[in-house]
């Protein structure tokens, strides 16, 4: 083994290079450096994420209307190519849209946002978060909650850099939001996301009466996230008889794959 | 220029991984582009190109990586140098069936790797980082997608290069 190292002395080199990067960053003398080179790629990879958020805008439209049978395949076929060709345009306007849509209902509920356009996700499989174009520099810190135009909640900010963050979103397995269920008893509850599939609300009361279709909004219990934002609905309800708790499915409001634009709410300090 | 040009190419892949491959559903998603060349340079190609790559590929991902700083590189650069150590010791020659092993081997030894990078680290922190390792997700699809990829990158590159051989004996 040591004769196969030392015949390799490249690989050596570059274990060392790599001790002495983590050392450099971990001083913050590389961050300059990495938020650089965020800053320079942030646009190109905004054009990328757009297109590639296109195709797969096109793949849903696609596999979805597989259900509509032979005879509207032939029309299927032309919305399809209609689809492709305006693609881009599509993106562009939906973006436009968003925002318009997110600065009303900021607006009507008092709220201050920076609106933020998503750029990539993290290449890490199973751990579902964005990375967004605002950082540091617009204000944006850790725990501040992002949502979408109507107010619905998809993430949270988990890392910020000074041109660039990442926000884990509600179906990420470390996402955990303090959350009420709109019922008689407001029951309260932690809505934590399932492997990047689901949203479940666990701890609720086993008690209180629950029922499918009862909205779920954010219970205000955190600093960094206010009251009311829509999670999602619930579609399941699992009440166990040895357990003090019940546990609820959730339905997500939006598609949280596949975001363009998103908000991230800028809260008072305390 | 060789530098330069190289330096492009990583962010082009980087870029593709990062804000392209990520936008696609499950589990096609779930590829990882730089782990494939870093395995495919390393294999069929040059190994001292593939720990190029590893080097800075894993950097470039580790701009957006929710893991710890190093980590991924740390780990790119150590399945580059297992799999040059299993080639050299285990398998004959650059074929595809060596290239096919070696795509899974790699891209399981990527993903222990950073899973047990992770966890060394979290015993040194006081960070909320997640451990989570989806089996199907890891051991299956990730690594078959992978594979797939290296089987369309082995004849892009040998009929591009012109390299490619007869795989069947033919009777004179």
């Amino acid at each position: 083994m040591f004769k196969y190292i030392k015949s390799r002395p490249l690989a050596v080199i570059l274990l060392a290079v790599v001790f002495l990067l983590i050392f450099l960053h971990y001083v913050s003398i590389l961050k300059p450096v990495e938020n650089l080179v965020i800053r320079i790629l942030t646009p190109i990879q905004r054009q990328i994420y757009s297109i590639g958020s296109g195709i797969n805008n096109y793949y849903y439209a696609a596999t979805s209307r597989k259900d509509y049978g032979e005879d509207n395949k032939k029309l299927t076929e032309q919305i399809n190519q209609l689809t492709i060709e305006n693609a881009q345009l599509k993106v562009a306007l939906q973006e436009n849209q968003e925002i318009a849509k997110q600065s009303g209902f900021l607006a009507r509920n008092g709220l201050s946002a920076v609106t933020a356009k998503v750029i990539g996700k993290n290449p890490e499989p199973n751990l579902q978060s964005i990375i967004l174009d605002k950082g540091l520099k617009d204000g944006i810190k850790i725990d501040y909650p992002i949502i979408t135009a109507d107010g619905i909640l998809v993430g949270k900010i988990s890392n910020v850099k000074a041109n660039s963050s990442e926000a884990i979103l509600i179906n990420d397995s470390r996402s955990k939001i303090a959350a009420t269920i709109q019922n008689e008893n407001n029951t309260k509850g932690v809505v934590v996301g399932e492997h990047g599939l689901s949203l479940i609300m666990e701890l609720i009361a086993k008690n209180d009466v629950v029922k499918v279709g009862d909205v779920v909004v954010t219970s205000g219990l955190e600093s960094t996230v206010p009251r009311g934002l829509v999670i999602g609905k619930i579609n399941r309800i699992v009440s166990e008889s040895n357990s003090t708790f019940q546990t609820a499915w959730l339905q997500a409001l939006v598609r949280v794959d596949n975001l363009t634009v998103v908000s991230v709410l800028k809260l008072p300090e305390l | 220029m060789s530098i330069f040009l190289n330096t492009i190419f990583i962010l082009v892949i980087g870029i593709f991984q990062v804000s392209l491959l990520t936008t696609w559903p499950e589990p096609v998603s779930s590829l990882n582009l730089i782990l494939t060349l870093v395995i495919f340079l390393t294999v069929i190609v040059n190994y001292e190109k593939g720990l190029w790559l590893a080097l800075g590929g894993g950097l470039f991902l580790e701009l957006y990586s929710a893991s710890f700083f190093g980590i991924t590189t740390l780990s790119l650069v150590l399945t580059a140098m297992l799999i040059n150590f299993l080639f050299g010791n285990l398998f004959t020659n650059r074929s595809l069936y060596s290239l096919m092993i070696l795509g899974y081997i790699g891209t399981l030894s990527y993903n222990l790797a950073i899973l047990f990078f992770n966890s060394v680290a979290l015993v040194f922190t006081t960070s909320s980082y997640f451990l989570f390792f989806n089996f199907w997700s890891q051991i299956f699809w990730q690594p078959l997608f992978n594979v797939l990829i290296l089987i369309i990158i082995f004849f892009t590159y040998h009929i591009s290069t012109g390299r490619l051989k007869n795989i069947f004996l033919f009777p004179a």
